[in-house]
C-alpha cells in the first residue's frame, strides 16, 4: 500500500524484521511490513524511517479495500477462466 | 471482571522442546524494539531499530555466545511481596576453554555489569526468542532491567577427561516476564 513514503534520511538506517536485517534502502518490499508496525506501535523511532503515515484507522481502511479490490481482481479471474474453458468433443 | 481482566491459557497443539539453541549479548543502549498492542495485551517485539548515535561500526552489534551444545539453559523465578512482583533470571551457558579470549569476554560482561547493564537474546531450541535487559522500547525508556554477570564459576579440571572452561551465569530482576521478540532470528543474526 503506497499510502506512505520513506524518509530519505531513513534509508541507510538498519533495521531488524520479517526474519532479516539489513538498511532500508535494500529491503524495499518489506517496506509494507514496516510501515504496518510503524503504524500500530507508534514507535518514534520507526515513525521517523517515514514521511508520512496513516492513522491507524487510515491503514485499517486502506488495508480493507486493498483486500476487496485484490478479491474482486481474483474473482474476476476465476469467472474469466471458467467461461473460457472449452469442452473437448 | 469486576475487579480484574483475567485471560484464558491454552496448551498449543503442537510439540515443543526444551534447550537453548542460540545466545547474543548487546548493550542496551545501541537498540530500540517496536512493540504492538492488540485488545490491550503487549505482542511480542516485532522489529529492532539502532538507537540514534548508534552504529555497527561503532560496537552496536548482537554479540553471540558460542556456548557447548546443549550446555545452557534459561529460568525464572517468580515472587511476589504484598503488592510488589518481581521476576529473577538465570541463563547459563557453558563456554569451554579457558584462554584469553575467555578473559576478555569476562572482563567485558563485568565492565557491562558496573556501567550499563546487559541486554541478552535467547532463541530456545522450540523457536521462540525472548529479550532480557531491553531498555527502549517504542522510543521509550523503559524503567531499568538490570542484567548482569554474576555467579560464573570454572576451572581446568584435574584429567584430559575433565572440563576445561567457565559455566558462565547471568542474572537478571524485574517486574515481568521477558517479552518474545518475533522478529525471526535471521533479523538477530543480521545485526551481528
Amino acid at each position: 500500500m503506497s499510502t506512505y513514503t520513506v524518509n530519505k534520511k531513513g534509508l541507510d538506517t538498519a533495521v531488524g524484521f520479517n526474519n532479516a536485517a539489513g538498511v532500508l534502502s535494500t529491503r524495499e518490499p518489506e517496506w509494507d511490513k514496516l510501515a504496518e508496525i510503524a503504524v500500530y506501535s507508534k514507535d518514534q523511532t520507526l515513525i521517523g524511517l517515514f514521511e508520512k503515515l496513516p492513522s491507524i484507522e487510515e491503514w485499517d481502511r486502506l488495508k480493507a479495500e486493498n483486500f476487496i479490490n485484490n478479491q474482486t481482481v481474483a474473482d474476476a479471474t476465476q469467472v474469466a477462466a471458467k467461461t473460457t474453458t472449452t469442452v473437448k468433443p | 471482571m469486576l475487579c480484574v481482566t483475567l485471560q484464558s491459557y491454552s496448551v498449543p497443539c503442537a510439540a515443543t522442546s526444551g534447550g537453548v539453541s542460540n545466545i547474543w549479548v548487546f548493550d542496551p543502549a545501541d537498540f530500540n524494539f517496536s512493540q504492538t498492542t492488540t485488545l490491550g495485551n503487549k505482542d511480542p517485539y516485532a522489529a529492532i531499530t539502532l538507537t540514534a548515535g548508534a552504529t555497527a561500526a561503532g560496537g552496536a552489534k548482537m554479540f553471540p555466545v558460542k556456548f557447548q551444545n546443549k550446555e545452557a539453559e534459561f529460568k525464572f523465578k517468580h515472587s511476589v511481596n504484598g503488592a510488589s512482583v518481581k521476576y529473577d533470571f538465570d541463563i547459563m551457558a557453558q563456554l569451554p576453554n579457558l584462554s584469553n579470549e575467555l578473559t576478555n569476554f569476562l572482563r567485558s560482561l563485568d565492565d557491562a555489569g558496573v556501567c550499563c547493564g546487559l541486554g541478552i537474546v535467547i532463541l530456545l531450541n522450540s523457536g521462540k526468542i525472548f529479550v532480557l535487559g531491553e531498555r527502549n522500547v517504542n522510543g521509550n525508556t523503559l524503567p531499568y532491567f538490570e542484567v548482569k554477570m554474576d555467579g560464573s564459576e570454572g576451572g581446568s579440571g584435574k584429567k584430559f577427561e575433565d572440563f576445561n572452561g567457565a559455566n558462565v551465569m547471568f542474572k537478571g530482576e524485574y517486574s515481568r516476564m521477558a517479552y518474545e521478540f518475533a522478529g525471526g532470528a535471521g533479523a538477530i543474526i543480521g545485526l551481528q
